[in-house]
């Protein structure tokens, strides 16, 4: 069975969520704001701790180390 | 109904993977009030949990006092019953 370990890939968010970034004023923080699209199925969404595919950010890194 | 074909156990599980999908929904619903399909998909959820509460309740006795009214036996199963929390036999029964 796919576990949460899998990071999904999601082209649409990767090719355009940085689009338009380099004219926002520094020093301020953003947020993408969330859209609603698919949701995974109930019980691997109760296994990965979230409905939301995109949202999947299983931690892989390990104690003293950066990855 | 639908989720009268699942054991003890199978039942407990939908009630928690429903139940959570429920709140992650409320979680998105609270950011975003006006997303029609997110509310719908959040609400059809909310149906589905309280209609698997109502069968466990009807089978198990009652995981919330909500449900509590549930049993058919004449007296407060309520208190006689399992808690949650109380190790079970495999067959879901007291051990």
């Amino acid at each position: 069975m796919e576990n949460c370990r899998m990071n999904p890939h999601y082209p649409n968010q990767q090719a355009s969520m940085f689009a338009g970034v380099d004219r926002l004023p520094l020093a301020m923080v953003y947020c993408p704001m969330q859209k609603f699209n698919t949701t995974l199925e109930l019980g691997k969404a109760l296994e990965c701790g979230t409905i939301f595919p995109e949202l999947v950010k299983p931690f892989l890194g390990k104690r003293g180390a950066g990855r | 109904m639908m989720k009268n074909q699942l054991s003890k156990a199978q039942l407990l599980r939908y009630i928690d993977e429903v139940s959570f999908c429920v709140v992650d929904m409320t979680l998105y619903c609270d950011t975003h009030p006006d997303d029609e399909e997110a509310i719908a998909f959040c609400q059809e959820n909310i149906r589905l949990r309280k209609e698997a509460l109502d069968e466990y309740a009807r089978l198990y006795g009652p995981l919330t006092v909500d449900y509590a009214d549930r049993s058919s036996s004449g007296s407060w199963d309520w208190v006689n019953q399992p808690w949650p929390w109380e190790p079970t036999s495999r067959r879901g029964g007291r051990c």
